[in-house]
C-alpha cells in the first residue's frame, strides 16, 4: 500500500496562483482570454549542439554521455531504420510537415558536467526555475518524502532520497547514469518493449535520446515512496527526447508519477518521447502521468508536439500494469500507453482523461494486447473537446488465439463544450478466441443546460457547476489517481475548461 | 495497385469494347463512366494495406479474371419461397422484368430507361454512390451493362415487396439498381444475390428518397460458397424521410458490403441493420457509413454477427456528425457470437462528431454462448447440439425482427434455422 501524505510535485501550480473556482467575470463570455500561467524561460547557458540530425549527431551525444560501444551501436541501428520510415499520417491530427534538421538534439544545463551531490551544488538559477513552478525542492527533501528525479532539458540535475531507496534495493536514477552504473540491467530490458524498429517517432527516440529515468525495483520489494519525475521543456528549439525505463522483478509494486509543464514558445516542439515497462510475476506497476504542456496560444500558435510510444509488458503471471494519465496540455498529443499482455492472468488498465480546448489536437488511447490465458483488461477514456479543438480516441484490443478466457471492458465517453469542436471515436476489436468476452461502450454528450439551470438554482455559479459537471464525468479516471495527484487533476481541469462554456 | 496495373490493359481492353457498343448511351453517362473507369485504374483493387479494406483481402481479384472471363454455363439458380410478387430477374444475358407494377410504381430496365431518356437519371444515376474514393463502386459504375430501375411516383403507397433476384449471368455480375421514391411515397424492395460456382459479384445499389418518402430496403446475399461477393448500398435522403436497411449476408466466400446513408434533410430516419452467419472459411465484411449531414435526424444500426469454423467477421460502422448537425440521434451496436476457436471478429465502431447537441452511442461485444444458459437447457432434456442450436437462434433472431416484411422475416428464419442445425443432421 502507498501513503498519500507526501506533498506532490505539482507541475501545473505556481505560489500565488488561486484556482478558486468562482471568478467575477461573465462565465459565459470573458474567460477565453486565460492565459497559460506558466509560460516564462529561463536563461541558463545551454551546450547546445546546432540543429541537424546525421550520424554524428548521434555519436556526438553518445560520446557525451560517456556511454559504451553497445549503447552506440544500438542508437545508430535505430538511426538507421529511422532513415527508413516515413512519418505516420494515419493520426487525426494536422501540422505542418516538421523539419527533423531544423531541431537541435542535445541540450544540457552547464553544470551538468559536473552532476551535483546535493542541492548546494545546483546552479541557482535552476532553483529558482523550480522554484517559480512551485516545486519546492528543498521543502521536499525534508517533508515530502518524494524522490524526484527532475529532468530539466536533457540532463537530470537532482536526485533526492536515493539513499532511502537504495536501502530497499530500489534503483532509481537518470537513465545516463544507469548505463554506467547498471549496464548489465539496462542492457538487457532497453527497447525490449519498444524496440527501435517499433515506429517512427521510437526510432527517432532511440537514436538520440537524452536521458530520462531507470527504474528498477528488486524481486519482493514494494517501492517504499511513490517515484515522481518532472520534466519541463526549456531550451528554444530543443526536442526533447526522454527515455524511461521501468522494470518491477517478482512480486514488487512500484506507482511512477510523471507530471509535465512548459514555458510559452512560438515555435512548435517536438517532444517523442519513450517509456518501456516490464512487469514479471505477480509484479505491479502503477503509472500516472499529468501531461500539462503549453498548447499553444488561443489561435492555435506554439504548444508543444507530443508524439509518445509508451508501453508495458506484463510478462509474469498475474502482473498488472496501470496507466492513468490527464492529458490537458500539447497543441497536439498523439500518444497510446498501451499493455501487452503475455503472462497468464495478467491485467492492463488504461484511465484516461484528455482535454482539448481552443485549437488543441488529441489523438489517444490504447492498445491493449491479450496473448496469454485469463488476461483482463479495463479501458475508461473520457474525451472532452471545447473550443475549435478536435480529440479523438483510438484503440486496439486484440484476443490472439491461445488467449483463452480473455476479457475486456471498454468504455469511451466524450463530451463536447461548444459547436465547433469534434469528438471521435476509432476502436479496433479484434477478437481470434471464442471464450473471450469483449464489450465496448462509447457514448457522446454535452453538459445539459437542465444540469447548469439544476445546479444554478442551488445557487452554484456556472463556472462551478461546469467544473463541478466535468468532474463528475470524469470521476472514475481521478479515483485512479494517487490522492493528491487527483485533487490536483481536478483543479487542472477547471483551469484547462475555463471560458469554453457558454 | 501493383497488380492493377499489370492487368490495366485488360480492364481498359474490357472497358473500350464494351464502351463501343454503348454509343446509344447519353453523353453525361459515357463520361460518367469514363471518369469511373479514370478512378478505378487510379485506386485499384483495395488491398489491406488500405484502411478500409485492413482485414479484407480482396487481392485475388486483381487480375480482373473473372470480369474478364467466359460465362459459367447453366446455372439458373434460384432461392425459393421468397417473399415479393413482383420479380425483375436478371438471371441470364438481359434483364426481365415480370408482371405488372403496383399502382404508382414503374418499373424498368435501365436500358429502357436510357433510351427513353428519363430526365430524372443523370440526376440519381452514378450521382447518389459516388465513386471518387470507392474503387469498386467506380469498377461498377464503368463496365456496368443495364440495370434496374424502380420509381416510386409522388403519393404511391405501395408495402407490397418488389422483389429482384440476381442469379448468375453476365448481366448480373456488375449488378445495378436505382431507386427513386418521389415525395411522399413508399415502396419495399428486396434484392436477393444467389449464383453457382466460382465468379464475383459487383453490385450497386442507389436510392433516393425525397421529402416525406419512405424506402424499405432488403438485401439477402446468398451466393455460392466459392463466389466473391462486394456490394454497395447508397441512399440519399431528402427532409423527413426515412429509409430502412436490411443486410443478410450468408454466402460468399468473401463478402464485402458497402452500406451507407446520407441525411440531407432535416428530421430523417435511418435504420441499418444486418445479420451475417459465416462457417468454413467464409469472411463477411460490413462497412456502413451514416452521414448525419443536417439537424434532427435519428439513425439506428444493429449488426449482429454469428461466426462458426474459421470464418472472419468484420464490421465497420461509421457515424458522422457534421457541424450544426444539432440534435442529432444516432445510435450504433455490433454484437457477436463466435462459436468456434478459429473463428475471429474484427470491429470498429466509430464516431465522428464536430457538434455538440448531439446523443451518439456505440456499442460492441464479441463473447460465446453463455454457457449457464446451455446448462440450464441441458438440464430441461434438450440435447447439447440442440441447446447450442437455440441459443444461437435465439442471439440472431432479434437481428431478424428488423426485417419489416412478415413473409420474408419467416423465410430468413428458416434459413437462420437450417444454418445451425447440428452439423451430424
Amino acid at each position: 500500500m502507498y501513503t498519500y501524505k507526501y506533498r506532490l510535485v505539482a507541475a501545473w501550480r505556481r505560489p500565488g496562483t488561486q484556482y478558486t473556482m468562482s471568478t467575477a467575470v461573465d462565465p459565459l463570455e470573458g474567460l477565453a482570454s486565460q492565459e497559460y500561467k506558466y509560460g516564462f524561460v529561463t536563461d541558463i547557458e545551454q551546450d547546445t549542439l546546432p540543429p541537424g540530425l546525421n550520424e554524428d549527431t548521434v555519436r556526438f551525444i553518445s560520446a557525451k554521455k560517456g556511454e559504451p560501444q553497445w549503447l552506440l551501436d544500438w542508437r545508430l541501428k535505430a538511426f538507421r531504420y529511422w532513415q527508413g520510415m516515413k512519418e505516420p499520417t494515419w493520426p487525426n491530427v494536422h501540422y505542418p510537415p516538421i523539419d527533423y534538421q531544423a531541431i537541435s538534439y542535445y541540450a544540457a544545463p552547464k553544470s551538468a558536467e559536473d552532476k551535483p551531490k546535493s542541492l548546494d551544488e545546483v546552479d541557482p538559477e535552476l532553483l529558482a526555475t523550480y522554484e517559480k513552478l512551485g516545486i519546492p525542492l528543498e521543502e521536499r527533501a525534508i517533508l515530502a518524502g518524494v524522490a524526484v528525479d527532475a529532468v530539466f532539458d536533457s540532463v537530470s540535475v537532482a536526485t533526492t532520497f536515493r539513499e532511502k531507496l537504495a536501502e530497499a534495493g530500489v534503483i532509481f536514477m537518470p537513465i545516463s547514469e544507469a548505463v554506467q552504473e547498471h549496464p548489465d540491467l539496462v542492457r538487457r530490458y532497453l527497447g525490449s518493449v519498444v524496440p527501435p524498429s517499433d515506429n517512427f517517432f521510437a526510432a527517432l527516440n532511440s537514436a538520440v535520446f537524452s536521458d530520462g529515468s531507470f527504474v528498477f525495483i528488486p524481486k519482493g520489494v514494494t517501492c517504499p515512496m511513490e517515484l515522481s519525475t518532472y520534466f519541463r521543456i526549456n531550451a528554444m528549439n530543443t526536442g526533447q527526447f526522454e527515455r524511461t525505463l521501468i522494470v518491477a522483478e517478482e512480486g514488487s509494486h512500484v506507482s511512477y508519477l510523471e507530471g509535465c509543464t512548459a514555458p510559452m514558445r512560438d515555435e512548435n516542439q517536438l517532444h517523442a518521447a519513450v517509456v518501456e515497462l516490464v512487469a514479471l510475476d505477480d509484479a505491479r506497476i502503477k503509472y500516472s502521468t499529468v501531461q500539462n504542456w503549453y498548447p499553444g496560444d488561443k489561435d492555435g500558435n506554439g504548444g508543444i508536439y507530443n508524439f509518445v510510444t509508451k508501453r508495458g509488458a506484463c510478462r509474469g503471471r498475474r502482473s498488472k500494469i496501470s496507466w492513468t494519465q490527464v492529458e490537458t496540455g500539447s497543441a497536439i498529443t498523439w500518444k497510446y500507453p498501451s499493455c501487452i499482455l503475455i503472462g497468464d492472468g495478467s491485467t492492463g488498465e488504461f484511465y484516461s482523461v484528455a482535454v482539448t480546448n481552443n485549437h488543441q489536437q488529441a489523438d489517444t488511447g490504447t492498445k491493449m494486447i491479450h496473448i496469454g490465458r485469463n488476461t483482463s483488461s479495463t479501458i475508461i477514456s473520457k474525451g472532452i473537446s471545447a473550443g475549435l479543438s478536435n480529440n479523438s480516441y483510438r484503440g486496439l484490443v486484440k484476443i490472439m488465439p491461445r488467449a483463452e478466457g480473455a476479457r475486456n471492458f471498454s468504455q469511451c465517453d466524450s463530451m463536447l463544450m461548444g459547436d465547433r469542436c469534434g469528438a471521435h471515436t476509432f476502436p479496433y476489436l479484434e477478437v481470434r478466441n471464442k471464450s473471450a468476452q469483449v464489450e465496448h461502450e462509447a457514448t457522446t454528450s454535452k453538459i445539459g443546460e437542465d444540469q447548469i439551470f439544476y445546479l444554478n438554482q442551488r445557487g452554484i455559479e456556472t463556472e462551478d457547476a461546469v467544473s463541478m459537471i466535468v468532474n463528475g464525468f470524469c470521476k472514475e479516471v481521478f479515483r485512479e489517481l494517487p490522492m493528491e495527484f487527483a485533487v490536483e487533476a481536478q483543479k487542472l481541469l477547471s483551469v484547462s475548461l475555463e471560458g469554453s462554456v457558454g | 495497385m501493383a497488380a492493377v496495373m499489370q492487368h490495366a490493359s485488360a480492364y481498359l481492353e474490357r472497358f473500350s469494347s464494351s464502351q463501343a457498343g454503348r454509343d446509344w448511351e447519353p453523353k453525361w453517362l459515357r463520361e460518367r463512366r469514363e471518369l469511373a473507369m479514370e478512378r478505378f485504374l487510379r485506386m485499384g483493387v483495395p488491398t489491406p494495406r488500405d484502411e478500409e479494406y485492413k482485414y479484407t483481402d480482396l487481392r485475388s481479384l486483381s487480375d480482373g479474371r473473372f470480369l474478364l472471363s467466359p460465362d459459367e454455363p447453366g446455372g439458373h439458380a434460384r432461392p425459393a419461397h421468397l417473399a415479393g410478387q413482383r420479380i425483375a430477374a436478371a438471371c441470364g444475358d438481359s434483364l426481365a422484368v415480370a408482371g405488372p407494377a403496383p399502382p404508382g410504381i414503374r418499373l424498368m430496365s435501365l436500358s429502357e430507361a436510357l433510351v427513353r431518356g428519363e430526365p430524372w437519371l443523370e440526376d440519381r444515376l452514378a450521382s447518389v454512390a459516388s465513386f471518387e474514393r470507392h474503387a469498386l463502386c467506380a469498377l461498377n459504375t464503368a463496365l456496368f451493362e443495364d440495370g434496374i430501375v424502380i420509381v416510386a411516383e409522388a403519393g404511391a403507397d405501395s408495402t407490397e415487396p418488389l422483389h429482384l433476384e440476381f442469379g448468375p449471368g453476365r448481366v448480373a455480375r456488375l449488378a445495378r439498381v436505382l431507386v427513386i421514391a418521389e415525395r411522399s411515397s413508399r415502396v419495399t424492395v428486396v434484392e436477393t444475390y444467389s449464383g453457382l460456382g466460382e465468379y464475383w459479384r459487383n453490385a450497386v445499389t442507389e436510392i433516393h428518397v425525397s421529402e416525406n418518402a419512405r424506402v424499405d430496403h432488403v438485401r439477402a446475399q446468398l451466393e455460392s460458397p466459392r463466389s466473391f461477393h462486394t456490394g454497395v448500398v447508397q441512399a440519399a435522403q431528402e427532409r423527413d424521410s426515412r429509409m430502412s436497411s436490411f443486410s443478410l449476408s450468408f454466402g460468399a466466400r468473401v463478402a464485402r458490403n458497402d452500406i451507407g446513408t446520407r441525411l440531407d434533410g432535416t428530421g430523417c430516419d435511418c435504420s441499418l441493420d444486418g445479420l451475417y452467419a459465416v462457417r468454413g472459411h467464409q469472411l463477411v465484411d460490413h462497412h456502413t457509413g451514416i452521414d448525419h449531414a443536417m439537424p434532427h435526424c435519428h439513425s439506428h444500426q444493429l449488426y449482429k454477427g454469428v461466426l462458426d469454423g474459421n470464418a472472419r467477421g468484420v464490421f465497420n460502422g461509421k457515424i458522422f456528425v457534421r457541424r450544426d448537425a444539432q440534435k442529432t440521434d444516432a445510435v450504433q451496436s455490433n454484437k457477436n457470437l463466435l462459436l468456434s476457436d478459429s473463428a475471429e471478429v474484427n470491429t470498429k465502431p466509430q464516431l465522428e462528431i464536430d457538434a455538440n447537441d448531439v446523443r451518439c452511442t456505440h456499442g460492441a461485444t464479441i463473447g460465446q454462448l453463455d454457457a449457464d444458459a446451455a446448462f440450464y437447457l441441458r438440464s430441461r432434456g434438450i440435447g447439447e447440439a440442440e441447446a447450442r442450436k437455440l441459443l444461437t437462434y435465439a442471439f440472431a433472431t432479434d437481428a431478424l425482427d428488423r426485417v419489416g416484411v412478415a413473409s420474408l422475416r419467416e423465410r430468413f428464419e428458416a434459413l437462420l434455422l437450417d444454418r445451425f442445425a447440428p452439423e451430424a443432421a
